[in-house]
């Protein structure tokens, strides 16, 4: 038990509408999923001293991202950081987030994710805005595509583990059945594992319902000392775990195949919290692809490295299973805005946490775990959240 | 409100890499057929792509030399590419992406070409080929060994 367990807590979430929200740019979801986190946490807008933000795919602001949103916001932060480690970013804003207002650098953290990948942007423009010279000279010629990026992943686990097919869709079918039970998803329509290797193929071995969603939507959230906490609206949820870990950034790096860095970002949550996998109630994994829970339930420890796939079988991950895994539809059924797409994991685990979650509650939740993840595999944060501090 | 979109550049066509003035001298050996890892001069450290530090013991690139590799390979990974990412694309699927591991060390992203898709498998030897694609620059792709067989 070390570090910032138990240090702070998240006071206030907040949403806005996702999946094809063309009424609303990039900064106005981002305002609305603001007002929406304060207005749940009860505070006043100018107890506001600190806040994070991440700079839009569609609607870039150069250099000032954090500025110009605070300006629209009429904040005054003193604490103040424009974040960028992909889709990670939104779990690791909370750690950093967490260790300011542990130190009292500030009180309140406003932490914002939002973008309208659906309507502002076109598909074969999210690869190539990435303009480093390494990737455009020696990625760009390959058209690895990111599915195809991940299904190296996919196969790779097939071809050691004998992962298959019907496993990665397992884990779609139970986030669809999860979105189903809400009325805050984009796509719920429950589906079967036939219906997943009916879908066309977009990178072998993964189908089109292998893949997330492109969406438009974006969270917030306040962070805030946890003696600070009691003084808001509704419970506070505590951050008792937090671990990030960055291993590569271009696919010629990719260390392994078979591990990601989610085994250190994991390793070091659970650390601190003085927490083990079977202590956690849900965990809110990170599905852009259904590979990729698979290798989360093996690095993160909920079973044994090879095993992910038998794991998800039989319902297991699914609420009222042995573990509730993406109770929100996540990345798959849910929405995914890009880099903000795990922000609604962070969200979900208060929400789970506080029991707000209805159909998808999962019954006496208290702790909850929460994984972000960039690039290719390359950045995991874990995120660990109890009821208690 | 009036919407301002990003601008978004109409790259839909197959890029061929532009050679920088750091890397010119590595795309100039794939133009005569010659794939090059970089070695560093002071801990040996094998490296791909060329890169300006070492990153092993982050001595300067001039310190390092481009050595030919043997062009022998092994398929750590793959995809059948099937929804072309871009316009320029559709003529091109399916593709092969994949992940080789160099008999030298270095992995590379990669394409696997002139083989049949349903062929291809984790573990399979691969040996280079070369596509030129301008005056300056040839693609290092991959093909079956046929030394080793298929697989």
């Amino acid at each position: 038990m070390t570090g910032l367990r138990g240090q702070a807590a998240i006071v206030g979430v907040g949403t806005t509408p996702v999946g094809n929200v063309p009424e609303l740019n990039s900064v106005q979801l981002h305002i609305e999923a603001a007002k929406a986190a304060l207005k749940d946490s009860g505070l006043e807008r100018d107890s506001i001293d600190g806040l994070m933000t991440f700079n839009s795919m569609t609607e870039p602001i150069p250099m000032f991202h954090a500025e110009a949103i605070a300006e629209q916001l009429g904040l005054s932060p003193h604490y103040l950081y424009t974040g960028a480690v992909g889709g990670a970013q939104p779990l690791a804003a909370v750690h950093h987030a967490a260790a300011a207002v542990s130190y009292d650098l500030c009180n309140y953290v406003l932490i914002i994710c939002a973008d309208n990948l659906f309507s502002g942007l076109q598909g074969h423009w999210t690869r190539t805005n990435n303009r480093a010279p390494e990737v455009e000279q020696f990625e760009f010629p390959y058209g690895a595509t990111t599915p195809a990026t991940y299904a190296l992943y996919a196969r790779a686990h097939m071809a050691a583990y004998g992962t298959t097919s019907e496993q990665l869709a397992a884990v779609a079918v139970a986030c669809r059945k999860h979105a189903s039970l809400r009325d805050t998803a984009q796509m719920r329509t429950p589906i079967t594992i036939d219906d997943v290797l009916s879908s066309r193929l977009i990178g072998d071995p993964l189908h089109l319902l292998d893949c997330s969603l492109v969406s438009d939507g974006g969270a917030a959230w306040i962070v805030t000392k946890a003696e600070r906490a009691p003084d808001s609206a509704k419970k506070p949820v505590y951050l008792l775990g937090a671990g990030e870990a960055n291993w590569h950034h271009s696919p010629s790096h990719i260390r392994s195949l078979l591990e990601t860095p989610a085994k250190d970002s994991g390793a070091r949550a659970f650390a601190m919290a003085g927490l083990r996998p079977s202590d956690v109630d849900v965990a809110e994994l990170y599905d852009c692809f259904t590979p990729m829970p698979i290798i989360q339930l093996e690095d993160l420890g909920f079973c044994k490295k090879g095993e992910g796939g038998a794991f998800v079988e039989g319902g297991r991950i699914e609420v009222g299973g042995e573990l509730p895994i993406i109770t929100h539809g996540g990345l798959l059924s849910h929405a995914h805005p890009g880099f903000p797409g795990s922000s609604f994991n962070v969200v979900e685990a208060v929400r789970q946490l506080r029991g707000e979650c209805g159909a998808a509650q999962v019954k006496g939740a208290e702790i909850a775990l929460a994984q972000g993840q960039g690039g290719s595999s390359s950045t995991h944060t874990t995120l660990i959240f109890g009821t208690e501090p | 409100m009036t919407r301002v979109l990003a601008y978004r550049p109409n790259e839909v066509e197959r890029p061929c890499p532009k050679p920088t003035p750091d890397t010119e001298e590595f795309w100039r050996a794939t133009v005569n057929g010659e794939l090059c890892v970089q070695v560093c001069g002071s801990c040996a450290h094998k490296q791909y792509p060329p890169r300006l530090y070492c990153e092993a013991c982050l001595e300067p690139a001039s310190k390092s030399s481009l050595v030919p590799v043997s062009g022998q390979g092994e398929v750590l990974s793959f995809s059948v590419v099937r929804r072309p990412p871009s316009p320029g694309w559709a003529e091109h699927v399916p593709y092969v992406v994949a992940l080789v591991h160099l008999e030298e060390g270095p992995q590379l992203l990669t394409n696997i070409i002139e083989y049949p898709v349903e062929e291809i498998a984790v573990g399979m030897k691969v040996q280079l080929v070369f596509e030129r694609c301008s005056d300056d620059a040839a693609t290092p792709r991959f093909t079956a060994d046929r030394k080793s067989g298929r697989k």
